[in-house]
């Protein structure tokens, strides 16, 4: 899949290609994602294209924060539908990674 | 023309009764049954023989002698001696869900599709040309037996016939082989019709050879004479060897891998096989179907030709020679056959060839290119289509150049190419350096040499391509020429195709998978495949040193046992349940010991349902235990008496407590008897002084009366004592031992029967109702009879209400205990006295729950639970693995888990019951009980029970039992789905979202939608997870397996069960993930479980694995 990438200063904005997330395609944007984290440190994905996630979609997050973690880097996501937010509570992901109502408010939490 | 009409309408009738024995054998249990048995499957080896035999070997005959027999002793060769080989493959097909030969092949070199799709290219390239004889000559022989000359007007009478010929063909093979899906891709339907057809084509070829033997000539004798003074002579040619040694070797060579290697033999030798025992029934029934259908070949092809026929026209030597003697109705009998060889042929080739078509060809290229990954979802509808191809394709061989070959020579190119698959074959399943490069390197090379040898010449020979690449070679290259390569000459064009493509083939395999090894891991999963056979790791220490029988072998002659009274279904599990507890669940082969202990589990599981006594025998009567076995066994149990210092005797009489008590109470009434004898004595001494002492008459004579009035006492005081212990039984039974039935439980309806009998037995039942919709409920019955047995019985229940007790107490509030360890810890208690008094207490707890729709079952050595089903109206036996109480110390006993839906009935009852004897000493049985439950389905419980009852006292044929009879039946209130909606899906990652999107649209289609979008949101995301699992762990990431949906909305909840065939796979056993980041994967249980209401993995009534998940609406 073709992940779009915009930067605002250091920090870049990569929007997720698809509309649902689940265990056909997580490898598939596990794989193509990982350029985008090669080149980047601070990463802001923006969900908003986002209707469905499953299990194995959270793992390809979980695997892009550990990612840049490991490079001394962070990972916040923005503009999540309430059904996929619904999804990253149900695991608590909200307690290891931020997430923003949109990207912008998310590109500024990097500059604070 | 009525002869004529005739003929067609006995053929219609003869394919109407083969559909109707096929949907017989599917829907029937007797006919399942036949299908599944070593007749059946030996016969259907038989579609080997062809038309090409029924016709053809007569035509090979005729030109070539006894050459045709090597076609016939290839295969009778590896059946009768590579039955290793065979024993091996079934063994692989069993663990690995192999459903084609191409599909066994890419297995064993790493599941690569590359291999599979050559594997199917070669397999598909090969049969079309088998298939066009098929058509060939059912095309010629219709022709024939309606009268017209075929020699003359051939090609006209295909282009007229063929059509019609080819759908039939289509039709058949859709009917038989393709009509629905079956995720075990076994036919039994088509195995049973195919079993028919091979007895009809050798019933019908055998009259012909007679007809021609003793109807044409007097007998074989005359037949050879007239032969050897025919002019010109044509015998001593016919007898006399044929072809030099390197014909005949070719010959075996083909013919001998063709037996498994052909498509359609695979399948019917492989992957129809559903016992590997079956295999010693088809080593001599196989070849020999083989032997006699080859006897009146060369009386046939000699008659013919002594009539002065010409060898051209051998072919149909089987129609033409009645046909000709005015024969009409065995001529028709002889097309029949015929027709019956073709159509078994094309069916089962055309089915598994679609088979491989669909699974190795159209579905990978589904996954590489998008716009054909709708495929998916249309397997059925894939596979017709690929069938339909494949047959339309050898039409148009058979067009193009059918005509101009024997039918021989063109099934003797088949055979040649797929020997190409021989070598990656063989030395995959021996070889454990072969590897996936050496394979598809060979096979290629092998084909290419084929296409180059044996099928170039072919179309040359049609006109199109110039003869000079055969005569001068290609581009006047003389060392290229295709039928005599690098100038080998002096073999015939077969014998030279089979030499160089089997060199370049087996060449490329060797070397390739010498210089391009396998991987690590891929050599590990080679070795699965190559040591199959050999026995299991586990055992080893621990197990006896010598074991004496296979796991597999005893499992299946448990099952067939266990069959015989319950559903295949049932007897599979209870015969793992049987090899389980002797430890032998995960190892190959069971020492004397084990074996023992099984032998005693399965009586024991029997006994539960036809009574002890009938287990026995059933069990004697068995093969379970071969005469050695049995040997083997009594001296290991010697050994392990000898050891514990106890005598057999002791060892018996400590078993059999309730001989010995009636022993003890014959002896008591003997004593009683000797005293009386003893008093007559007196009173005989006292007589004869009465005599002699006249004087002390008086006295002597109250003596008298007064003795004669004590025995008549004693005597009444035995009967009194008799009368009041039987009164004092029935009264601690009534008031102690059963429970009245509760009547306002919410959701359940319960009724409860006792009928005492003249001896009070141990039978008592209770019930405790708990506050959140469950039910408990103790159905018990102790060992023995009278006030013993009644009084161990109140004890027993005193202990249960203990236990239960003392685990509320100690259970959170707002859960209950669970039923097993309630078992547990009452059994602990009163283990201990019920060992000395040497009684045990047979017992099922159950805990039905309403709000889970689940009945949780600790069954303790009692009659098995009969599950009314009201879905489908079936009954089902349940049946736990515990020993009876009283028997072990420190036992823990498991409890089952048996969903119930709405409307479904559960009956529980004593073994009075099923042992209830006829006059003439047969027992009423679970099986007659199950029955009675069934018809009466409509009844509520009160009236059920007085059904039964009925019934048992009319087959007693008496108001008096042996036995008490008690029988508890417990409905469940109907409540019926207010909507239901199915869906299936390929356990494919991709369809993930079509599981999404039945959900979705199921949940938007309810009226007043139930549940809210978070709600549906939640099922959607639940469904998804259990999916996804069930593709990674139950069918290992096999693609190309089926996922069922069902849903189902009632008032206040949805429900979807997702049924599967793969391995077993419960979510709930699943441990939560760790939620720090720590880990990426193993959320989906996880999330399932946050998701829906509630997750239930259970099997169902089909065998299927079915994981339920239900949600909520919230209020």
């Amino acid at each position: 899949m073709q992940v779009t990438c915009e930067r605002i200063g250091d920090v870049a904005i990569a929007a997720v290609p698809v509309e649902q997330l689940d265990a056909s395609n997580a490898g598939e944007f596990k794989r193509d994602i990982a350029p985008v984290l090669e080149a980047n440190v601070k990463l802001v994905f923006d969900l908003s294209g986002l209707r469905f996630i499953d299990s194995s979609g959270l793992g390809a997050f979980l695997s892009c924060l550990r990612r840049l973690s490991a490079k001394g880097g962070d990972l916040k996501l923005s503009g999540m539908s309430k059904q996929v937010r619904a999804v990253f509570e149900l695991v608590r992901m909200n307690r290891i990674v931020d997430i923003y109502g949109t990207r912008e408010e998310a590109v500024r939490a990097f500059g604070q | 023309m009525t002869d004529i009409a005739h003929g067609v309408g006995a053929v219609i009738a003869y394919v109407a009764l083969l559909f109707l024995v096929a949907v017989w054998a599917e829907r029937s249990r007797r006919g399942s049954r036949l299908a599944a048995g070593p007749v059946v499957y030996s016969l259907s080896l038989a579609v080997y023989c062809t038309t090409w035999t029924f016709y053809g070997s007569v035509g090979f005959a005729a030109s070539r002698g006894l050459l045709f027999l090597a076609v016939y002793l290839g295969p009778t060769l590896v059946v009768l001696m590579g039955w290793q080989l065979l024993r091996k493959l079934v063994r692989i097909r069993t663990e690995h869900r192999v459903t084609s030969l191409a599909d066994l092949i890419s297995l064993r070199y790493g599941r690569s599709q590359v291999v599979a799709l050559i594997a199917t290219g070669i397999l598909v390239v090969g049969i079309v040309p088998y298939i066009a004889l098929q058509l060939k000559t059912m095309i010629v022989t219709a022709a024939l037996v309606a009268g017209q000359d075929v020699a003359q007007a051939y090609p006209a009478i295909g282009a007229r016939v063929g059509p019609p010929i080819v759908l039939m063909m289509f039709a058949f093979t859709v009917a038989f082989g393709i009509r629905r899906s079956s995720p075990t891709e076994r036919h039994p339907g088509m195995m049973v019709a195919l079993a028919v057809e091979c007895v009809v084509k050798l019933a019908a070829f055998v009259a012909a050879g007679a007809f021609v033997t003793w109807g044409l000539f007097h007998g074989l004798g005359d037949l050879f004479r007239r032969a050897a003074a025919a002019r010109p002579p044509v015998s001593p040619a016919l007898l006399g060897p044929q072809g030099g040694f390197a014909t005949w070797l070719t010959y075996l060579l083909l013919a001998a891998p063709a037996v498994l290697l052909l498509p359609r033999q695979f399948h019917v030798a492989v992957v129809e096989n559903s016992e590997e025992r079956h295999l010693r029934t088809a080593m001599w029934l196989f070849p020999g179907f083989l032997l006699a259908i080859n006897v009146f070949v060369l009386p046939l092809a000699i008659g013919g030709l002594v009539l002065g026929y010409p060898a051209s026209l051998a072919d149909t030597f089987v129609l033409s020679l009645p046909l000709a003697a005015g024969q009409r109705a065995l001529s028709w009998l002889v097309f029949v056959g015929g027709f019956s060889a073709g159509t078994g042929m094309v069916m089962v080739e055309t089915m598994t060839a679609a088979t491989m078509v669909s699974n190795h060809l159209l579905l990978p290229a589904a996954d590489l290119w998008r716009p054909l990954e709708r495929l998916r979802r249309h397997l059925l509808p894939l596979r017709r289509f690929a069938a339909a191809a494949i047959i339309g394709v050898a039409f148009l061989y058979e067009r193009a150049f059918g005509s101009r070959y024997a039918l021989v020579s063109i099934g003797l190119v088949s055979f040649a190419a797929v020997l190409q698959l021989a070598p990656a074959f063989v030395g995959g399943l021996y070889w454990r350096g072969a590897s996936t490069a050496g394979a598809a390197a060979g096979m290629i090379a092998g084909f290419a040499a084929w296409s180059y040898t044996l099928a170039l010449p072919v179309v040359v020979r049609a006109g199109w391509l110039p003869s000079g690449i055969l005569t001068e070679g290609p581009m006047g290259i003389e060392a290229l020429k295709p039928e005599a390569l690098l100038s080998v000459g002096g073999l015939d064009p077969l014998s030279h195709a089979v030499f160089w493509s089997l060199l370049l083939n087996t060449g490329a395999f060797v070397f390739g998978s010498l210089f391009f090894p396998a991987a690590p891991e891929e050599v590990e999963r080679a070795g699965r495949i190559v040591d199959a056979l050999a026995p299991g790791a586990l055992l080893g220490e621990g197990s006896p040193p010598e074991p004496i029988a296979a796991v597999a072998e005893k499992r299946a002659a448990v099952i067939r046992l266990l069959s015989e009274y319950h559903g295949v279904g049932e007897a599979e599990r209870l015969a793992d349940a049987c090899t389980a507890k002797v430890g032998a669940a995960d190892s190959a082969r069971l020492g004397p010991l084990q074996l023992g202990q099984l032998a005693a589990e399965v009586e024991t599981a029997l006994a539960s349902s036809i009574g002890a006594a009938a287990a026995h025998a059933a069990l004697k009567r068995s093969s379970l235990l071969t005469f050695a076995e049995t040997r083997a066994v009594s001296r290991a149990y010697g050994e392990v008496l000898a050891d514990l210092k106890v005598s057999p005797a002791d060892l018996h009489h400590k078993i059999d407590y309730h001989r010995e008590r009636e022993r003890v109470l014959e002896e008591e009434a003997a004593a009683q008897r000797f005293r009386a004898a003893e008093i007559r004595a007196l009173n005989a001494e006292l007589e004869r002084r009465v005599a002699t002492r006249t004087a002390e008459l008086q006295a002597a004579n109250e003596l008298k009366d007064d003795l004669l009035v004590r025995e008549q006492a004693a005597a009444a005081r035995l009967e009194e004592a008799r009368k009041r212990e039987i009164e004092i039984g029935f009264r601690i039974q009534q008031m102690l031992l059963l429970d009245q039935p509760p009547r306002d439980v919410h959701g359940l309806r319960v009724a409860a029967l006792t009928i005492p009998s003249q001896w009070i037995d141990g039978d008592f039942y209770e019930f405790f109702e708990h506050e959140d919709g469950c039910l408990d409920l103790i159905v018990g019955d102790v060992m023995g009879k009278g006030i013993p047995a009644a009084l161990l019985g109140a004890a027993a229940k005193s202990h249960f209400l203990e236990a239960l007790c003392h685990q509320l107490a100690m259970t959170e509030k707002g859960k209950l205990p669970e039923p097993k360890d309630i078992v547990t810890l009452a059994h602990a208690d009163m283990v201990g006295y019920l060992i000395a008094l040497e009684s045990f207490v047979t017992l099922c707890y159950a805990r039905l729950n309403l709000s889970r729709f689940n009945l949780d079952l600790v069954d303790c050595g009692h009659t098995a639970l009969i599950h009314l089903h009201a879905r489908t109206g079936l009954c089902e036996t349940r049946q736990g693995n515990n020993l009876p109480l009283g028997v072990r110390e420190g036992e823990i006993f498991d409890q089952i888990s048996v969903p119930f839906e709405p409307g479904d009935v559960f009956l529980f009852y004593s073994d009075g019951i099923t042992e209830a004897p006829n006059p003439s000493g047969e027992l009423f049985g679970v099986d007659r009980l199950a029955e009675s439950v069934r018809v009466h389905q409509g009844l509520e419980p009160e009236a059920l029970v007085e059904a039964v009852r009925e019934e048992v006292l009319c087959f007693s044929g008496s108001e008096r039992l042996a036995d008490d009879l008690t029988c508890v039946a417990i409905k469940v209130e109907g409540r019926l789905p207010v909507a239901h909606a199915e869906s299936e899906i390929l356990s494919h990652l991709g369809d993930l979202g079509r599981a999404r999107e039945f959900v979705r649209s199921f949940c938007g289609s309810l009226p007043g939608a139930p549940l809210d979008e978070d709600g549906v949101a939640q099922l959607e995301l639940a469904v998804n997870e259990a999916a996804s699992n069930i593709m990674k762990h139950a069918y290992h990431g096999r693609s190309d397996q089926r996922i069922h949906l069902d849903a189902e909305a009632f008032p206040g909840h949805v429900s979807v069960v997702l049924h599967h065939f793969g391995d077993p796979f419960d979510p709930s056993s699943v441990p939560p993930p760790p939620l720090d980041g720590s880990r990426d994967s193993g959320f989906g249980v996880y999330l399932i479980a946050k998701s829906v209401d509630e997750v239930r993995y259970y099997r169902d009534e089909r065998g299927r694995h079915c994981v339920y998940l239900r949600k909520s609406c919230r209020p």
